[in-house]
């Protein structure tokens, strides 16, 4: 009776047993089996091999072989085929036969894997699934492709209960797919290989391998091209000897793992993006036709090559829409390749920047033609790439020593970066915004700034670290803005915007008519008066980059640095006539009693030679605010319309229009004295910061140098005083506050001791007691 | 009056002053923290600098004996013919050190490669030294130029192994003295591995590899090692046994004098690649928990498959080196099962590195 007990328990233990053991490992006992066979065949004979096949082929049992045929019994019989072929090759010692064999094999292992996970996991099982995805492919790993882990995560979800079996199914489903595909065509290139270096066996196994990786995408393939196509081309895998140029051919324009509708469009905006760049590289780099510039014609090859890449994983579902205008747009990038490609080759007789840009005008005409409209609809991430792209091109050229390639580069790289996601990541994480920037710049994140870096020819390995840590920001910033901002996040953000600028341009118009009052005071209206025309000039600006100047942006830091250069001319024209005519003047007219004549003089001919330069500053510093706000709306407006950034920007003008109304009453209660010399002071803090950022964004736009200084400042240096790092923007400002202070002594000998030294030397009379304070203020 | 004006103007300043920052976490990926508490990372550094201190004492004697041959040419006047016709012996010996010294320095390297080039921080000391082309290929280039003591300039001429190993095995011409032929034994033929390199380039060379052998050893004392270096290393170095498997067939341990490889000449990749793949078990056995924590099947068939692979590269090495040799069909065959275990074992612990959230570098 115990003895039956026992026996029971055991039977009853026995399944539980056989579905412990992973699939992975019954999977890789059959192909160890295999493969050891034909390392057998190599180093000793056939004895040992086949002993080893039939040590496979006794793996091939039990759970692993029951859950394929249930799932899969066509991949079952191709195991079942290949074991037997193996058995045979091994005994004959015929190696090309046990690698062929060896391919099949696999391939219909991954083949029921695949079956068997995707259906678990469509069924909700996420434990069965989890088990049997070990046993797969997966991508090699590439420049610009990683083995992903989304099946994996999804897996992970489903478990958790935070995904449901179809979404986790179709991510399952798109992660494996994608990574059959890839391995086919390198199969296919594989036996290639094969058959030029006369590797029989590499032939052979690569073929069969890539014969059973096409029954894995095949459901896939009649549902995109039909069912008589996907049996053209099984019928082509299936041949012996594999027809590779037919196998190519078969496959070209498939995709076995489409693209989500946010994919595409992504790899859209990156084809479109790349293709516009390209005649930019190349004009920079030639002169009528001979190359003047080697590193920029390997960037426009570099760019047409992402063109390539991306309208290849397009161009399926662009023939689709538009036949016609997809073979014009391939025949359009072909020829665009060989104009570029014969520059990179050779110095002279190679294609203007004409015949070049023509190319890609009538390659980009044909791309938009067929695409939908939301492809065409310009987004962040294609921004991301091409920051990637040109930093790359700058880590080679920095590696190799050309230090003033790799600047440009990383010029390059800052203006994608300023003009694409910086407006917008700036409404939504200020701070990481300055990260990003100070890594590119002069330092943030504990690390040096690349425009350091370059300065300084640091090697190549420094510089590498930084692009480690920016790397990692720019990931973060590509998370923070992956989603658009509800209603009350823009509505805020444009309001902050608005008054953050707002508040700018009142503390400059503050600091400038601080000193109108009493007999000045209509000074204040050629200043308002362009103070509003500035903000009609932004009203306008907005309007205009809705329609005909959204290209502005890539001008937007030059038109940033003219009108700030504008602003600081009139600034200093403003210190010195505040100094010479307001300030000791006014100190003057309290002792001389001469107030009456000063009045005079300034009603007769002061005003009008000044109105027009007040109206300009009123402008200019109003407009400078507005401009960059413009920009910043814009992209919020990307997001969530119009209507809603309005609503904002509204909101930001009212809290704006309310500090103002209070700034300039609370100005004129002050003491007079102290106003003035609170004036004073303003316009000379006004006059250092905007020098700081003028010459900054000068730098930017190449228009002047960068030597970086070793100091490290916090980011809210730059942010609200205009002090960066660098000589030419700190001289800069020593230079203005120099101007100030020199004016300021400058006026007082010539209004004040000047004259008290004549007076004292003629023997003139004393200065007068001065008047009391509040006669001067109406 | 004024005072409420003040707080008003205070608060709106304040408000300016604040930027939105509304992120959200919808597109954070859903994975698990990663579990560092528990992973020892020290054993990685530790092999590290044994490897690093080892390299520098390496690659010092190989300088030393540079120097000496150097020494030996200087005193015939840089006369190659000279030289040899009457210091012969000398010359022969002089060789012998060098080729004895750089194959003592080869491994030194080769066994810390997994390390050097998977740390983002490192990666470019693996270019200078072992991988890096010439300035023909500027992408791969390496980022030294050599100017020797005669004032002669190499521009970006490759990386620091290749250049010993060609100069004293005679396989690239250019590091070879002019106009002598370099038969060493005077028996009126030339044959492998006979070379009379250039002394006044072999010593720029070998002085310049010391430089940064010894810069390699202070920045990995400096380095601390993280996870995502750990990982990163794994994944990057082990699907590139294809190319070293790709070199071994190409080398002349395989195609014999029909060899195109001119590097590998001296010792045979497949030692290499079993040093190599030496340390990435190292450095998987180390994040193997934070791996366990999170997919412990994963973890487990990792395991087995990277030991299978070092087992494979570690066999193939015995029966060559027990006089077996391959064809070019064999090796192969044998390489590409084992680039694809490889590229398995890659992306493995690229969905490890997934779920424990962490970034792989290039």
């Amino acid at each position: 009776m115990r003895g039956l007990l026992a026996a029971v328990a055991v039977l009853l233990t026995l399944p539980a047993s056989a579905a412990a053991a992973a699939p992975w490992q019954d999977a890789g006992r059959v192909t160890d089996g295999l493969f050891d066979a034909q390392t057998e065949l190599v180093l000793t004979g056939p004895r040992a091999a086949t002993k080893d096949v039939a040590r496979a082929r006794a793996a091939y049992a039990g759970d692993l072989r029951a859950t394929l045929r249930a799932a899969d019994r066509d991949a079952d019989a191709a195991i079942g085929d290949g074991l037997k072929a193996a058995a045979s090759a091994a005994r004959a010692g015929d190696q090309t036969a046990l690698a062929a064999a060896r391919g099949s094999v696999r391939a219909g292992l991954f083949r029921g894997a695949y079956s068997v996970t995707t259906e678990a996991t469509a069924r909700g099982d996420a434990a069965t699934a989890k088990r049997w995805l070990l046993l797969r492919e997966y991508r090699t790993a590439t420049r610009f492709t990683r083995p992903g882990a989304h099946a994996t995560l999804a897996l992970d979800q489903l478990a958790r209960g935070k995904t449901t079996p179809r979404a986790a199914e179709q991510a399952v489903a798109k992660d494996l797919l994608d990574a059959y595909q890839a391995r086919l065509r390198e199969l296919l290139a594989d036996a290639r290989r094969g058959v030029e270096q006369n590797l029989p066996a590499r032939r052979a196994e690569a073929a069969a391998q890539a014969a059973g990786y096409f029954a894995i995408l095949a459901p896939r393939y009649a549902q995109d091209r039909g069912e008589a196509a996907e049996r053209d081309a099984s019928a082509i895998f299936a041949a012996a000897p594999l027809d590779i140029e037919a196998a190519n051919r078969a496959l070209e324009g498939f995709t076995a793992a489409p693209f989500t509708p946010e994919e595409a469009a992504r790899r859209a905006q990156q084809l479109l993006q790349f293709l516009s760049l390209v005649p930019v590289e190349y004009g920079r780099g030639v002169k009528d036709d001979h190359v003047t510039r080697d590193f920029e014609i390997t960037e426009a090859v570099a760019f047409r090559t992402g063109a390539a890449g991306a309208f290849g994983d397009l161009r399926d579902q662009l023939a689709k829409r538009d036949h016609a205008r997809t073979e014009a747009a391939a025949r359009g990038l072909d020829e665009l390749g060989r104009l570029v490609g014969t520059a990179a080759k050779q110095s002279d007789g190679v294609p203007t920047h004409a015949q070049v840009q023509r190319a890609a005008e009538r390659t980009d005409a044909a791309l938009r033609a067929a695409m939908p409209a939301p492809w065409t609809e310009k987004t962040d991430e294609s921004d991301y790439d091409l920051i990637a792209l040109t930093l790359d091109r700058m880590e080679a050229a920095a590696g190799a020593g050309q230090y003033r390639q790799a600047e440009q580069a990383r010029l390059e790289a800052y203006a994608f970066f300023e003009f694409g996601p910086e407006r917008r990541l700036r409404s939504f994480d200020q701070g990481l915004a300055l990260d990003i920037e100070g890594l590119i710049w002069f330092g943030a994140a504990g690390q040096d700034g690349l425009a350091k870096q370059l300065a300084q020819r640091a090697p190549r390995r420094e510089i590498r670290e930084t692009r480690l840590v920016l790397d990692r920001k720019l990931s973060d910033a590509a998370a923070t803005l992956g989603d658009s901002a509800n209603k009350a996040t823009v509505v805020t953000n444009s309001a902050i915007i608005v008054f953050r600028e707002g508040l700018e341009g009142v503390l400059i118009l503050a600091a400038i008519t601080a000193s109108m009052v009493a007999v000045r005071r209509r000074l204040r209206r050629p200043v308002f008066a362009g103070a509003l025309a500035g903000l009609a000039v932004s009203v306008i600006t907005w309007v205009l980059a809705q329609t005909l100047l959204r290209s502005l942006e890539r001008y937007g830091e030059k038109l940033e640095a003219v009108v700030g250069l504008i602003a600081i001319g009139v600034l200093l024209l403003i210190t010195n006539w505040f100094f010479h005519k307001v300030y000791w003047s006014e100190w003057i007219a309290k002792f001389h009693r001469q107030r009456k004549r000063y009045e005079k003089l300034e009603k007769r001919g002061f005003i009008s030679a000044q109105a027009l330069g007040l109206f300009v500053l009123g402008l200019t510093s109003v407009y400078r605010e507005g401009f960059e706000t413009v920009l910043f709306l814009q992209s919020l407006q990307l997001s969530a319309g119009t209507a809603t950034v309005l609503e904002g920007a509204g909101l930001g003008l009212a809290m704006t229009l309310a500090v103002a109304g209070v700034t300039f009453y609370f100005q004129r209660k002050l003491p007079y004295k102290k106003m003035l010399i609170v004036t004073g002071v303003l316009i000379g803090f006004v006059l250092v910061v905007m020098v700081g950022q003028t010459v900054r964004t000068m730098q930017g736009t190449g228009w002047m140098p960068i030597t970086p200084l070793d100091v490290t400042l916090p980011y809210w240096s730059g942010l609200w005083f205009g002090v960066y790092p660098t000589i030419e923007t700190i001289g800069a400002q020593l230079v203005a506050a120099a101007f100030v202070i020199g004016s300021y002594f400058l006026a007082q000998e010539m209004k004040v001791k000047g004259p008290r030294r004549r007076r004292a030397k003629t023997g003139a009379a004393p200065t007068p007691a001065p008047e009391p304070e509040r006669e001067l203020v109406r | 009056m004024r005072r409420t004006t003040t707080l008003v103007l205070a608060g709106c300043l304040a408000l300016a002053g604040c930027g939105g920052d509304d992120k959200t976490d919808e597109t954070t990926p859903d994975a698990t923290p990663a579990a560092a508490a528990n992973v020892d990372l020290q054993p990685i550094k530790d092999y590290l600098l044994d490897h690093t201190e080892r390299l520098v004492t390496s690659v010092e004697l190989l300088n030393r004996d540079a120097l000496e041959y150097y020494n030996l040419a200087k005193a015939s006047g840089f006369d190659y013919a000279k030289l040899l016709s009457e210091h012969r012996e000398e010359v022969q010996t002089a060789l012998k050190e060098l080729r004895g010294a750089h194959i003592q320095a080869n491994p030194a390297y080769e066994e810390m490669e997994g390390v050097v080039a998977g740390v983002p921080s490192l990666a470019d000391y693996d270019v200078i030294i072992d991988a890096g082309s010439d300035g023909s290929d500027p992408e791969n280039a390496v980022p030294f130029s050599l100017t020797t003591r005669a004032g002669k300039e190499f521009k970006q001429p490759g990386n620091f192994f290749a250049l010993v190993e060609t100069a004293v095995f005679g396989t690239e011409p250019k590091f070879q003295a002019k106009g002598v032929k370099p038969d060493l034994d005077g028996d009126g033929q030339v044959t492998f591995p006979e070379a009379l390199p250039d002394a006044d380039f072999l010593l720029a060379a070998t002085s310049e590899f010391v430089n940064y052998a010894k810069e390699l050893d202070e920045k990995a004392k400096e380095w601390t090692p993280t996870l995502e270096d750990a990982f990163t290393a794994v994944v990057v170095m082990t699907p590139t046994m294809s190319e070293y498997f790709e070199a071994w067939k190409n080398s002349r341990f395989i195609a014999g004098d029909k060899a195109e490889e001119k590097g590998f000449v001296a010792t045979s990749r497949l030692s290499d690649i079993r040093d190599i793949l030496g340390g990435i078990v190292l450095i998987y056995d180390s994040i193997l928990p934070s791996v366990e924590e999170v997919n412990a099947e994963q973890a487990a068939q990792t395991k087995v498959d990277l030991d299978k692979l070092h087992q494979l590269a570690g066999r193939l090495l015995t029966e060559e080196e027990g006089g077996k040799t391959f064809t070019a069909s064999d090796a192969d065959t044998l390489g590409s099962e084992a680039q694809r275990n490889a590229e398995a074992i890659a992306g493995q612990v690229s969905q490890a590195a997934g779920q424990l959230n962490l970034q792989l570098e290039d």
